[in-house]
């Protein structure tokens, strides 16, 4: 790829910063394109298996009566766990001001934008007759928080798109002007996405004033849906779920998950595309002290969604309690209690372990697969404990572990994710360059976390 | 296998009188129910006679009230030797039912002279049917109510108006470049 550099549409980016990012769109190394392989198969093998499940309808999953809900929602309730992230950390960062943030908000944003993809299709995944889905549109009945669901989802997901595309704009446009040996396609989707940016000053303010807008709303709309998500689950009365800490409580998993997952593609991305000078040290130290806080935060509510109900140990919670503590499911849960939550918790304290990227990588993971059983944790048990007790039911109805089917579709619609965020990134920089270039000339290099060499920014 | 079937024959030989006994020693009884109303309570009065119209002394009955999902056992009621018995309740209990009738059922159980049986005497409770009502959970209910209506379309409604003034914006900075 040749890149122009005579055009002035991209404002004051950093040539050597634009060098760097632009090679991880221009060239895709055999391992990235093996990666890239790996993906689309799993994503394949998941599309197949769900059309035997189409075909042959839910009995080839392992859910029935009791168990209507399981993988499939427990991926779902994840995936707007961790979208949470791009609204939440990139809104809260930017409203604090905090410098450091331009290289990896752009990072988190993409997470939301693939997450929320997969976690609309999710419940869809779930339906034995998804063709039915429609008639939440039109039967759909306000006060049911099914269609405060959809509806908060779909605000969050169309907003969220909104809120990554502006910062995105003149990056594109970048794009347009400089690659000039893309094929047609993307030429034509650079344009088409550039909106004519040429770095005017009423199109700077313009785009000024709609992230400003979009910073505001999009974290209380972010607050929103997940909140709904854990209102779809604490609006009915069952055991583990009849509870009032509900909403903040997914809030809090939602917002540690998402920066767990922002920090293993940090590492990621600064490994596989050589950005060791733009994502440096300084931005792992300082989101695992953040992650830190939301852990700690997480633990807090962890206490009460458990802790409380567990004092009092209610005649039907006590059941449900009783399986989680010392059951069938205590291995599972206690797993996600001391290794997802409690060794996190510790190793982060220690400076050390913060100043170490394959240390807070190791940490960062096992708190996203803590997550994801968490939320498995949440769903299942409470599907096998009902107030009317399990009696006289088929044989498999009051167990529940997924089929092969359901492994397939779930790990299909996880590669689809990262195969979608992996797939962002070979299109648009994965780095705002724009604004970090902008930060780096008016704070100085240190200041937003980049290496001290890139610290002289060109206009061009 | 001789001794064998002349050991199973002993022992049917055995066997048999006593069942014989057993069923010729038990006798078929009556209960006869009869309601008397107080100022405070409702009372019972149960007569026990064997087919013959033979009072019976010293039997046990056991009494329920019929209730939504089974029977409430009420105190038990022992007949004296004219073959009486008395049980008095609260009149402040519930009916049974809409018609606010009471199901008394007097039983005789496992009595070691007496085959098991049992009766019935409906009496109308003195409290009126009490029809429940069911909660006023608005949100539940087939219409949703204005105030969730008003809320969500104020709430989601603006969060769409302000994409659409972003979009609009989005169009100006394209006007902004032509």
């Amino acid at each position: 790829m040749h890149f122009k550099t005579e055009n002035n549409t991209a404002a004051s980016i950093n040539l050597e910063m634009e060098s760097d990012v632009l090679k991880s769109i221009t060239y895709t190394s055999a391992k990235g394109k093996l990666w890239i392989a790996l993906l689309l198969l799993i994503f394949i093998a998941g599309i197949i298996a769900y059309g035997i499940q189409l075909k042959n309808g839910l009995i080839v999953t392992s859910m029935r009566n009791y168990v209507s809900w399981g993988l499939y929602i427990s991926m779902f309730i994840f995936f707007i766990g961790i979208s949470h992230v791009g609204a939440l950390m990139s809104s809260i960062l930017r409203l604090t001001g905090a410098e450091w943030r331009f290289p990896i908000t752009r990072m988190a944003e993409a997470i939301t934008f693939s997450s929320l993809l997969f976690a609309g299709i999710m419940p869809i995944l779930d339906m034995g007759r998804p063709d039915r889905i429609l008639f939440l549109f039109t039967h759909g009945r306000i006060q049911s928080p099914i269609l405060w669901d959809i509806i908060a989802i779909a605000t969050y997901f169309v907003g969220s798109t909104i809120y990554l595309y502006l910062p995105m704009i003149p990056d594109i446009a970048m794009l347009r002007d400089k690659l000039n040996h893309a094929s047609r396609w993307r030429k034509k989707l650079y344009r088409i996405l550039s909106v004519g940016w040429k770095g005017t000053e009423v199109q700077k303010q313009l785009l000024e004033k709609c992230m400003n807008i979009m910073t505001a709303i999009i974290l209380p709309v972010a607050i929103t849906v997940h909140t709904v998500v854990a209102w779809l689950l604490a609006m009915t009365l069952r055991t583990g779920w009849n509870s009032t800490v509900l909403g903040p409580y997914f809030v809090s998993a939602a917002i540690m998950s998402g920066a767990a997952a922002v920090l293993i593609a940090m590492a990621v991305f600064r490994k596989a595309y050589h950005l060791e000078k733009y994502i440096t040290i300084v931005h792992f130290k300082n989101l695992s002290l953040l992650l830190f806080v939301l852990t700690l935060i997480y633990a807090y509510f962890n206490l009460n969604e458990y802790g409380v109900p567990a004092y009092k140990m209610e005649r039907a919670e006590s059941e449900y309690l009783n399986e989680l503590f010392y059951g069938a499911h205590a291995p599972l849960y206690w797993s996600v209690q001391i290794l997802g939550l409690l060794v996190p918790l510790i190793l982060l304290a220690f400076k050390r372990i913060r100043n170490s990227i394959g240390w807070i990588v190791f940490v960062s993971s096992l708190i996203v697969i803590g997550a994801m059983v968490k939320r498995y944790i949440i769903v299942i048990p409470t599907m096998l404990h009902p107030f009317v007790p399990i009696q006289n039911a088929p044989i498999g109805y009051g167990s529940y572990f997924p089929s092969v089917v359901e492994w397939l579709v779930t790990l299909g619609a996880l590669a689809g994710f990262i195969l979608v965020y992996t797939l962002f990134s070979k299109l648009f920089p994965i780095i705002t360059l724009w604004e970090t270039s902008d930060a780096i000339k008016d704070k100085g290099a240190e200041i937003v976390g980049v290496d001290s060499r890139v610290s002289s920014p060109v206009s061009i | 296998m001789k001794s064998i079937t002349l050991f199973i024959l002993t022992l049917l030989i055995i066997q048999i009188p006593d069942c014989v006994f057993a069923q010729a020693e038990k006798r078929n009884a009556i209960i006869t129910m009869a309601y008397q109303k107080t100022d405070s309570t409702h009372v019972i009065n149960f007569d026990v006679t064997d087919i013959k119209n033979i009072p019976v002394k010293d039997v046990t009955l056991n009494v329920f009230v019929k209730r939504m999902f089974g029977m409430m056992k009420m105190e038990d009621a022992f007949t004296d030797s004219t073959g009486k018995a008395s049980l008095a309740f609260s009149n402040t209990l519930p009916g049974s039912d809409t018609l606010a009738n009471i199901f008394v059922i007097a039983k005789i159980e496992d009595d070691k002279l007496l085959n098991d049986t049992s009766a019935q005497i409906i009496i109308k409770s003195l409290i009126p049917y009490q029809r429940s009502q069911p909660l006023a959970r608005s949100t539940f209910a087939s219409r949703a109510p204005i105030w969730l209506i008003l809320a969500f379309s104020i709430l989601f409604g603006g969060v769409w108006i302000v994409y659409f003034r972003v979009i609009g914006l989005i169009r100006k900075i394209k006007k902004a470049g032509i």
